[in-house]
């Protein structure tokens, strides 16, 4: 054994040892899983982000849902073709001891093309791995790849775009069963906002419980690559990649369904999150930048690992936020959470697809330290925003007015200034957990104009203004806002000078206003 | 910086209140100890047909008896005269406005020197006292000048370019007549005291009743 193939072995068996402390209580013996991991591929490929961590994820619903022992479980992450050569070796004696007959999974997720996987720099031709596969000894084997091109594979001995999928219920499932996420010519995509590839994560929702179509508290393989397949598609139908159609090969007979995981059997290690109330559900783990995406009838539960999660609803006509704390081994049900409004912009930024783009409008009013020793300012203005996860632009319109009174002692006149402004604040907003506070640069122009109590014209003049901004904002509901703003702006400005020309000068200035603001 | 080159200049409120003209003097004697003495700009009608009105308001005189008048802005433009021509009424052919440079005793605190209408006689409204007048000098603005010699007396100030200027006066006081001419930069102004009077002395109609008589 050379030393990387050591390290190999070594990396696996610190993975089995893991997730031994967190073993279901109704493993299931016969079950072997072998997941594969790279989230490099060739020089040309783009690295992934989300290959590895979906493999572990994968990993934890097999041994905690799916019925497969910890030490049955070998998970490659990042290896070589070499190490898979070997882990196929181990998966193989493996299956030679289990009891009965044993089922064989085996999961790849990174780059791939229509003749291999790209693992590493290295390929490993399908033609191999199926001829591996088949030649392990286990009764009835699944394979799935995520990859692009993935539906290659179920083409080597021609393959079906996925249509609703169902094992005949005739006897002990036997056979192969191929899943690919994509056609033979698509690319497989993964989602910032889902933290996953797009198939990998309605196969781990639908394995969690989502795909359970009969209620009857386990997930078939049948159901789960129908859910998988029919999210994937739709999720992917609008995206810059095109649609992504997940293809399968089914080779299995037998009088039962094959099971691949009970999210509805007591002692897994996961709570259960009841979906008792219709609708679109967007649930997020607390820390998790993934989302999932769950459409209930009213009737799901999906299995969740424990933890404190925020389960957003999209209604037509605003959001509901419900904080549940999902405990192992327990059920939790939603419409007993309790839940908040949520104001778009928040959701905005949180993520997840839920909703990409707030707007709003705010009115404000307040007040302008003074400018050119001509007084300060009452102000008033418009501003209108664009809320984006990562940041928020806000067009400003407004005016204000100072009045510089006359010097009776020397005769000045009275000078009232009327400004005119717009400007473009580029911002950056932080949710707390009462409040929103966002800072960032504002920059725009102004219009002068001076009104002499002497002299019944005005004077014009433009500037432009440059500076740092922020806001505080108090939602009240999902659509309306309190508000108070304050800025440092500095004033560019053609000034006139007392011993006669004119000069560029820099003028700073505070602003503060407050408002009432409104999202749509 | 491009955007803010554009438009008029912005006049800032310093250079709105930045003196444009300033008169220095000092009185003879200095004030006495507790009198709030005030010097001001008495805005006469050289034609004698407008009422005297003070502007701006006093500046207060200190104990030494100096005093500095600044001005900041042009006089308002019900002070200003403007000089029909003999040829066409309708036209203009001098715009000026003409000060005498008054001492008073602010009695009421407000920093103005209050005077009645001139066909009162200009009685200068209580509690204020008139305590003296610069002899010497007179302020003028011009705000048109005179190119066409209308006023002998005068033209040698009115005939100046636009602005304030300070105006040396020669008295004649046989005639009561004065002459003027404009003063050296940097003049100092001397107003000699005079004991309290409630009214403007004869003597300032050097200064002001001569009515000058616009040129054919």
């Amino acid at each position: 054994m050379n030393a990387r193939a050591a390290r190999t072995l070594a990396a696996a068996g610190a993975l089995i040892v893991s997730l031994a402390g967190a073993a279901a209580a109704h493993a299931q013996p016969g079950r072997v899983a072998l997941v594969i991991a790279n989230d490099e591929g060739h020089a040309e490929d783009v690295k992934l982000h989300f290959a590895e961590s979906d493999a572990d994820h994968l990993a934890r619903v097999l041994t905690q849902l799916g019925g497969f022992e910890p030490d049955s479980t070998f998970v490659l992450r990042g290896r070589s073709v070499a190490d898979v050569r070997r882990a196929l070796g181990d998966v193989g004696r493996r299956l030679r001891e289990a009891p009965g007959e044993p089922l064989l999974f085996v999961y790849y997720s990174g780059h791939a093309d229509a003749e291999g996987l790209h693992i590493g720099r290295e390929s490993l031709s399908l033609v191999e791995l199926k001829a591996a596969v088949l030649a392990l000894p286990a009764a009835a084997r699944v394979v799935v790849v995520d990859a692009c091109q993935a539906g290659a594979i179920t083409r080597l001995k021609g393959g079906h775009a996925a249509t609703p999928f169902a094992v005949a219920p005739e006897e002990a499932p036997r056979g192969l069963a191929i899943l690919a996420s994509s056609g033979d010519a698509e690319l497989a995509q993964e989602s910032d906002d889902i933290g996953s590839s797009f198939f990998t994560h309605y196969l781990l929702l639908g394995l969690q419980g989502a795909a359970d179509d009969n209620r009857d508290g386990d997930v078939s393989l049948g159901e789960a690559f129908d859910f998988a397949s029919r999210r994937t598609l739709a999720a992917t139908m609008g995206s810059a990649a095109g649609p992504q159609h997940p293809m399968y090969r089914l080779d299995l007979r037998g009088q039962k369904e094959l099971v691949l995981t009970r999210p509805g059997l007591a002692g897994s290690g996961f709570g259960r999150l009841a979906l008792d109330e219709p609708g679109w559900f967007f649930v997020r783990r607390a820390g998790d930048a993934g989302v999932m995406e769950v459409v209930s009838g009213g009737r799901e539960q999906i299995a969740l690992e424990p933890g404190r999660y925020e389960v957003a609803s999209r209604l037509p006509d605003r959001l509901q936020v419900a904080e549940v704390d999902i405990r192992s081994d327990a059920a939790a049900s939603l419409a007993a959470a309790p839940s908040r409004r949520v104001a778009f912009g928040r959701v905005v930024r949180k993520g997840g697809g839920v909703r990409p783009l707030s707007f709003g409008l705010a009115a404000l009013a307040g007040a302008r330290s003074d400018v050119a020793d001509l007084g300060a300012a009452w102000t008033g203005a418009v501003a209108a925003r664009v809320d984006a996860p990562a940041a928020s632009f806000e067009l400003r319109v407004g005016a204000d007015r100072a009045e510089l009174p006359a010097s009776s002692a020397i005769g000045a006149p009275s000078v009232a200034t009327t400004a005119a402004f717009a400007s473009l604040a580029a911002l950056r907003a932080k949710d707390l957990r009462y409040v929103t506070v966002a800072a960032g640069l504002e920059a725009g122009v102004v219009r002068f104009s001076e009104r002499f109590a002497s002299d019944t014209t005005a004077r014009a003049s433009l500037g432009a203004t440059v500076g740092p901004t922020a806001l505080v904002e108090l939602p009240l509901g999902p659509r309306f806002c309190l508000r108070a703003d304050a800025a440092l702006p500095v004033y560019l400005l053609r000034e006139r000078q007392s011993g006669g020309g004119d000069e560029v000068h820099a003028r700073f200035a505070g602003r503060v206003s407050a408002g009432a603001g409104v999202y749509f | 910086m491009a955007v803010a080159g554009c438009g008029n200049a912005l006049v800032p409120g310093d250079v709105v209140r930045a003196p444009i003209f300033s008169v220095a003097g000092v009185t003879s004697p200095a004030p006495a100890p507790g009198e709030a003495l005030r010097v001001a700009a008495l805005w006469v009608d050289p034609l004698g047909s407008l009422d005297d009105r003070p502007w701006p308001l006093g500046v207060a005189v200190d104990a030494a008896g100096s005093f500095q008048l600044d001005l900041a802005a042009a006089p308002p433009a019900e002070l200003i005269r403007n000089l029909p021509s003999s040829m066409d009424p309708n036209t203009t052919v001098a715009s000026f406005a003409f000060a005498e440079l008054v001492a008073f005793d602010d009695r009421d605190g407000d920093g103005t020197f209050s005077v009645g209408p001139i066909a009162d006689g200009s009685l200068i409204e209580s509690p204020d006292v008139y305590r003296g007048t610069s002899a010497a000098h007179a302020l003028f603005y011009v705000a048109q000048p005179d190119t066409a010699a209308s006023i002998p007396e005068l033209d040698a100030v009115i005939a100046l370019p636009p602005g304030y200027h300070l105006a040396e006066v020669t008295c004649d006081p046989t005639a009561m007549r004065g002459r003027f001419e404009e003063a050296m930069a940097g003049a100092q102004d001397r107003i000699p005291l005079v004991p309290d009077a409630k009214s403007l002395p004869e003597s300032r109609g050097c200064l002001r009743s001569h009515v000058p008589t616009p040129a054919p």
